[in-house]
């Protein structure tokens, strides 16, 4: 049987993040435009995603209210919390809990632009200040 | 039956079992043609439980000669017809020399051997059984993991984030489902994955498991027992995923896609949980279901699989019958020969005296298949005489221990050979000596009462010239003029050292005395042969 080293968790699997990632931008929804938004990417069943937003329901990153015969869900975690908890995860886990790590291999990275890189120093300038 | 004698036959019945249904695995992987998988599995089943109840069942059943002394464990040569004597043959030279101390190192190493055994099966099963708490602790905790995404009746499906491959098992009398959320992501694989796992809560292989890991605590010596289990297992998954690919609604290559998805992702997987079937398979196993699946095969009908079962439990039952005449070895040791020759020693009147002749016959009429048979049927004949016997005895004032010589003369048989007859065995002449009618027309040997009267009158007519019952037992055999001129060549008359330094007697009469000794040991243990 397979099991994983106990990780965080409150990170999200992957068919999870990619259903949260649909919800995010919509805030309140139903199953049914989950769907739909996802249709162009994937290819998920009704079923599957109902499933899906229900476990994350009992996760409590989700809510959700009954309005006659369908469910309304709006998210509980907000997406830049999540952002956190994946950077924490990744710092945690791949970069020996040390940040300043993480940034040297994102500046090194060569995929980034000037300009996104003016802005990283822009942030970090704005960050020493306060 | 003892319980060590059960678990003998019991794994003895595995290894075979084991075998046979080995063959019929290989007979099935032929293609084209094969037996429903499902039949296949039920099979598997019926017979695991034969081989545990199959020993209980067969020594409810009578025993019949045909199948004695099919399986033995020790095959020492026995001591042939006791009787062989009375026939006027030689005894049969023994082919086992039985040298000194032999007895004891080999009953010694053989008790080592038992209780090696023992302490190994209670080990392995106390292995098994922590085993199988350790992972219903780990089921438990998975639950606790994981979220409840159906309940239906008794049928709870599972879906966790940590889990790999999915599985079922059969917990706290609810079948549970356990989905990994990473299977998800394709419709296909979560929904063949799912049927899979029902089709094993369907088919009651949850249920069945317990009971297969049962025998596998029992039988964990039994190499065989593990190959059973494991094509059990096989079978198992074959029939779900035959009752998947032949319903019409589902789509084979998506199952296939799904059994290469599974067995992808367990790779590096821990060893499966005790009391729980899940889909992945080794890869060469993974390539014949795949085959199976692909290609479309013509099962054969119930009909046809019929014969198949018949011949399964027709073998297995003739072979756990057989198994009923499996002797255990009873060697008794020189220790516990010195012991029960003390202890019949203390109620006999003829001094009873143990050494490696006695201990030879007295293992080769208790320790070996034959001397057991002979024993045994020397014993029931000896009742209907008994009365008889005692009394004369009794008259005569003698050690009752005499009543031991007819089961080394005849067996107790009131029959005739060429030269002797009677259940004492009296020559005719010896017989007309003692008063008995013996012509062509009457002979009074075959009259029990007359002839052991006239065995009395001659052992009297020992006592009085030997005065010592070794020696009379040995006159009894050799003949009054043969012990004497044995007497007097050696110039001693001890009976035992007769036996071994004389000349002058046969090797006949030197056995006479040990066997004597042995059978009178019996006589007052026949517990010895039960």
């Amino acid at each position: 049987m397979a099991r994983r080293k106990k990780e965080d968790s409150k990170l999200l699997t992957e068919t999870e993040l990619i259903i949260m990632n649909a919800i995010w931008p919509m805030g309140e929804c139903t199953v049914h435009e989950v769907v739909d938004t996802l249709d162009q990417t994937h290819s998920f069943a009704y079923n599957t995603v109902s499933t899906i937003m229900r476990v994350l329901e009992k996760k409590s990153v989700l809510q959700s209210r009954k309005e006659g015969r369908s469910h309304f869900y709006s998210p509980l975690l907000k997406k830049l919390d999540y952002e956190s908890i994946g950077i924490d995860h990744l710092v945690l886990n791949v970069f020996d809990k040390t940040p300043s790590t993480l940034v040297k291999r994102l500046i090194d990275n060569k995929n980034l632009s000037e300009t996104e890189l003016k802005e990283i120093q822009h942030l970090l300038n704005q960050r020493l200040e306060q | 039956m003892s319980l060590f004698q059960y678990f003998a036959q019991a794994n003895l019945l595995i290894v075979f079992a084991a075998s046979l249904l080995a063959i019929i695995d290989v007979i099935t992987t032929r293609p084209n043609k094969h037996f429903r998988f499902l039949t296949i599995s039920k099979l598997y089943r019926v017979v695991a439980l034969c081989v545990c109840l199959m020993p209980f069942i067969v020594s409810l059943v009578p025993q019949s000669p045909i199948f004695a002394k099919t399986v033995q464990v020790w095959s020492g040569q026995g001591p042939d017809d006791f009787s062989k004597n009375a026939l006027g043959k030689p005894y049969v030279k023994l082919q086992i020399p039985i040298l000194k101390n032999e007895l004891k190192t080999d009953f010694d190493n053989l008790q080592v051997l038992k209780l090696f055994l023992i302490s190994l099966s209670i080990f392995g099963f106390g292995f098994m059984l922590l085993k199988f708490f350790r992972d219903r602790k780990l089921i438990k905790k998975i639950i606790g993991s994981s979220y409840l995404i159906k309940k239906h009746n008794r049928v709870e499906i599972y879906l966790n984030d940590n889990l790999k491959i999915p599985f079922s098992t059969y917990y706290g009398r609810t079948a549970l489902l356990f989905i990994p959320s990473s299977l998800l992501s394709s419709p296909s694989n979560y929904k063949m994955s799912m049927l899979h796992e029902l089709a094993h809560h369907r088919h009651g292989d949850t249920i069945w498991l317990y009971f297969f890991e049962l025998l596998r605590g029992i039988f964990f010596i039994n190499p065989f027992v593990h190959l059973l289990i494991a094509n059990a297992y096989k079978y198992q998954e074959l029939a779900c995923d035959e009752s998947i690919v032949g319903h019409r609604w589902y789509s084979t290559s998506d199952y296939c896609h799904t059994l290469l998805n599974v067995a992808q992702l367990s790779i590096g997987v821990q060893n499966k949980l005790v009391g729980t079937a899940c889909m992945s398979t080794s890869s060469s196993f993974l390539k014949r279901r795949i085959n199976m699946t692909l290609l479309n095969e013509t099962n054969l009908s119930l009909k046809k699989t019929l014969p198949l079962f018949f011949i399964v439990f027709s073998l297995i039952g003739s072979i756990s019958y057989a198994a009923q005449n499996v002797r255990f070895d009873k060697r008794i040791s020189m220790e516990m020969g010195q012991n029960l020759a003390s202890r019949t020693q203390a109620s006999s009147g003829i001094p009873i005296v143990m050494n490696q002749d006695v201990l030879k016959w007295l293992n080769l009429a208790v320790g070996t298949p034959r001397g057991r048979h002979y024993v045994r049927a020397s014993l029931k004949r000896k009742i209907k005489y008994e009365k008889m016997i005692k009394d004369q005895i009794e008259k005569f004032n003698f050690p009752m221990e005499l009543m031991a010589v007819p089961m080394l003369e005849s067996g107790y048989q009131n029959f005739d050979n060429m030269t002797a007859a009677g259940i004492w065995s009296f020559t005719p002449g010896t017989a007309r000596a003692f008063g008995l009618r013996v012509d062509d027309e009457v002979d009074e040997r075959f009259d029990p009462k007359k002839l052991t009267g006239a065995a009395m009158r001659y052992y009297l007519k020992l006592q009085k010239e030997f005065e010592d019952w070794h020696l009379s037992l040995l006159a009894y055999n050799s003949g009054e003029s043969r012990l004497r001129r044995a007497i007097i060549k050696l110039g001693s008359s001890d009976a035992f050292e007769l036996i071994t330094k004389s000349k002058v007697l046969k090797k006949e009469n030197k056995n006479y005395l040990p066997k004597a000794m042995a059978f009178m040991i019996i006589y007052h243990h026949p517990e010895l042969i039960k």
